[in-house]
């Protein structure tokens, strides 16, 4: 069964709740008027009472037909009982009325909707009509009680068919939102990701956005402006999700399988060129490292190739990669001022997340090896497939 | 289509999404299906008038010779038919306000010519009819419009008749119960009205919510989430706009000092939108994004496992989630579910399960859960429960196939049948 028609029923035993157990115990209020009932009747009508609230209440929090049918006999059989006193008092016409037309039609809400709702229906308030029509005969006036009857029953029935209709359309609009939704997630998602992806691209434009931070001081104003267009059309690029020309922007990310680390470090000694840092390349040129890895390794690179050009106060760089079976290192070294490791806050964003984060994401780790006027150098480690 | 044309479209799109999701949730419970529910009271209510009307008819005989219930009942069917006909010359717009009141104020007319055609004549059994079908007229009125001042209204209109019954005690005898039940009937159609209505817009706002989280389920195994994603893409753009006047020569060199803090202010936000939401899953998303989820369920996932399980397990465990603590209504206060997500300590030995949930359910005895929620458990895992006192807690040991792919392509993922 469908959970939302689970829901339905839910709400369509609610209603007929509310209104069974205000028609059982308004009934049976009417009764207990002075001199409305005689002894013997008020007892039975008070067991047949009690007898349709049990049977209201066990229905409706479960939904079974057993005690459906057992609330209508109920009822029937209080306007049996009601309808057998030679004079029907004005307060027993009324309870008649009410068990009739509210305690016993409340259940035509949640079984209208069961596929042999209607039939079960008509079986069940012609039951109720004829218990009406055999109190008729004996002479007693019952056209009121079986308007009301009538009116209750049709009433109950029309709101159970249409709130059955009205979430059913409901249900299926919804089904069409769950779904564009989720291709717009799935579309956010993917974009984001090729975002995210674009690493490489990111930390020049990271870099360069820095050096504009510092209002572009230390750095000729041409190549500021050049490596500022340069960034402005990649980051065009990516947001139109036009195929990139790798070939000439080999900044962008780059695939394991055909780039070299080589290749992809040489963008970023230019980037460095460009801000007054150079960098000299020492070791392995070509390593087969997979995309996250080699994403990792190249940015946490630039983020110390970037903190030698702010603090060392040297112009120049050298880079060492080495390899084993199971580990590529590289070694950022120079030459500058050099610091105290310890002195450093560790958790300083800068070199926490953008140097330690981005390695330990991909199994690697960074060590710091400086002393005041004699250099620093950071030893990237990255694991091999 | 030029290449501005282009960024601006691709641009704009982005930035609607939410609210185009937002909008169509709207829509769903104003006029699919909320429609449907009108005319379906508006027939109901169409039969109590007619029951009333036909209890007039038995009536009228007992009136005094003169014009019997009738005046009422031509004033309220001149009242309902100025009604009905501005409303469908209205159409599509709603009503005006002013209408609507005058509208309401002007069934005190067939209210008072009944109850006054009717004064004294309850020692008979004659009992206002067209006044309590003046009741009934409301149902449509709150299904449309509000249900509070119906319900108002219809209560009022009760209470007169309630009055006139008694203010004839003494000549009526017990017939007085007669005219209170009358009373009754003319406020308990607007009850029901009013617990219908009130049920279809909450069943509606619940489904509508669990639909849009369970998008989160085809999710690649980290999410960003949308309004992260969003941001992301913001601030790309916005970076691409100061670089391009950087580069272009709009911004001299050195940079002035509101360029130079909008740069740093960039970079920093940029930093860590690069750099979190590595560990963030669907699990995180659906619970945050869900209105009835976000404020019970808490989640303890640091390393995201919970982003490998495939998407019927994710599925089933939402599903889960929800019949737990997502649809109870009553003491909400208490009720709460903490979630979490382990790699089991010897994940050497292949006997042992790839990852290892529990979810720790307080505010909610075990007997009452939905039984679904167990064959939803089924499709996560194997479960077994550990019953406390006040709480319980349910392990789920989870099997993943390393080879499934965790997220699903847009078009697959779309299609997929989802679990309602």
């Amino acid at each position: 069964m469908k959970r939302i028609h689970k829901e339905r029923d839910r709400l369509l035993r609610r209603i007929a709740r509310v209104s069974g157990l205000s028609g059982a115990v308004g009934s049976f209020l009417c009764l207990l008027v002075p001199g409305a009932s005689t002894g013997l009747e008020l007892m039975l009508a008070a067991v047949l009472s009690a007898g349709a609230i049990v049977c209201i209440i066990l229905f409706t929090s479960r939904g079974a037909i057993a005690p459906a049918l057992g609330l209508v006999a109920c009822s029937v059989a209080l306007i049996t009982v009601l309808g057998a006193a030679p004079v029907i008092d004005p307060v027993a016409g009324s309870a008649m009325a009410v068990t009739a037309s509210v305690t016993a039609a409340s259940v035509a809400i949640p079984l209208i909707v069961r596929p042999d709702g209607a039939f079960m229906l008509l079986g069940l308030i012609a039951a109720v009509l004829i218990s009406i029509g055999v109190v008729a005969l004996t002479g007693h006036p019952m056209q009121v009680v079986a308007i009301g009857a009538l009116m209750g029953w049709a009433a109950n029935a029309s709101i159970g068919i249409w709130l059955d209709r009205s979430i059913a359309a409901a249900a299926e609009r919804i089904q069409e939102v769950g779904r564009a939704h989720e291709a717009e997630r799935l579309a956010s998602e993917l974009e984001s990701q090729q975002r995210q992806d674009a690493r490489v691209l990111h930390d020049t434009v990271l870099a360069t956005l820095s050096l504009l931070a510092h209002s572009g001081v230390g750095v000729r104003a041409g190549a500021l402006r050049q490596q500022a267009g340069d960034d402005a059309r990649l980051l065009k690029q990516l947001r139109l999700g036009a195929p990139l020309d790798r070939g000439s922007t080999a900044v962008f990310s780059p695939e394991a399988d055909d780039d070299s680390l080589g290749v992809t470090f040489e963008s970023v000694r230019q980037r460095f060129a460009r801000m007054g840092l150079d960098v000299n390349w020492h070791g392995a040129g070509r390593l087969a490292l997979p995309r996250d890895t080699l994403d990792a390794l190249l940015g946490a690179l630039g983020e110390c190739l970037e903190n030698v050009r702010r603090h060392s106060g040297v112009t120049e760089a050298d880079v060492t990669v080495s390899d084993d079976e199971r580990t590529v290192r590289a070694m950022v070294t120079d030459a500058g001022s050099g610091f105290e490791p310890a002195t450093i806050d560790g958790a300083r964003l800068g070199y926490a997340e953008s140097v330690v984060g981005r390695l330990s994401v991909v199994g690697g780790r960074a060590r710091i090896f400086s002393s005041p006027g004699s250099g620093t150098t950071v030893m990237l480690e990255v694991p091999k497939p | 289509m030029s290449e501005h044309h282009i960024a601006a479209n691709t641009l704009g799109r982005q930035f609607r999404r939410p609210s185009r999701s937002a909008r169509a949730a709207g829509d769903v419970r104003e006029s699919h299906g909320g429609r449907r529910l009108a005319i379906g009271i508006t027939i109901a209510s169409g039969f109590i008038i007619i029951g009333h009307f036909a209890h007039a008819v038995t009536l009228a005989p007992l009136f005094p010779p003169g014009p019997g219930p009738w005046p009422a009942w031509f004033a309220l069917a001149g009242v309902v038919g100025i009604g009905v006909i501005s409303r469908m010359v209205s159409r599509n717009t709603p009503l005006p306000d002013v209408l609507y009141v005058v509208l309401l104020v002007a069934l005190i007319v067939p209210v008072w010519l009944d109850v006054t055609a009717s004064m004294g004549l309850l020692r008979l059994g004659v009992t206002p009819t067209a006044a309590a079908a003046a009741g009934a007229v409301l149902m449509p009125v709150a299904a449309i419009r509000g249900t509070r001042i119906p319900m108002l209204v219809a209560s009022l209109i009760g209470a007169v008749i309630a009055g006139s019954a008694l203010l004839q005690v003494t000549t009526a005898g017990h017939h007085t119960v007669t005219g209170l039940t009358v009373a009754a009937t003319t406020v308990l159609p607007m009850v029901i009205a009013v617990i219908a209505i009130g049920g279809f817009r909450r069943l509606i706002r619940r489904e509508l919510d669990l639909s849009l989280v369970q998008s989160t389920v085809a999710t690649p195994r980290t999410a960003v989430g949308m309004r992260a994603s969003e941001e992301l893409a913001q601030l790309d753009f916005d970076a691409e706009a100061l670089l391009d006047d950087v580069g272009s020569g709009r911004i001299a060199i050195p940079l002035p000092a509101e360029a130079a803090e909008r740069a740093g202010d960039l970079a920093a936000r940029l930093r860590v939108r690069l750099i979190e939401g590595r560990n963030d899953t669907w699990l995180r998303h659906a619970v945050t994004e869900s209105a009835y989820l976000s404020n019970r369920v808490t989640v303890d996932d640091p390393g995201g496992l919970a982003g490998v399980l495939s998407p019927d397990q994710r599925d089933g465990l939402l599903l889960a989630l929800w019949f737990l603590v997502g649809e109870q209504s009553k003491g909400a206060a208490e009720l709460a579910a903490h979630v979490t997500c382990r790699e089991p300590s010897e994940a050497a030995d292949p006997e042992s399960p790839d990852l290892q949930l529990s979810i720790e359910v307080s505010g909610v005895v075990r007997r009452r859960v939905d039984p679904a929620t167990w064959d939803a458990l089924d499709t996560v895992g194997t479960h077994d429960v550990v019953a406390g006192p006040e709480s319980f807690r349910i392990d789920i040991d989870c099997r993943v196939d390393p080879n499934a792919p965790a997220g699903v392509t847009a078009v697959r993922g779309a299609a997929r049948q989802r679990g309602i």
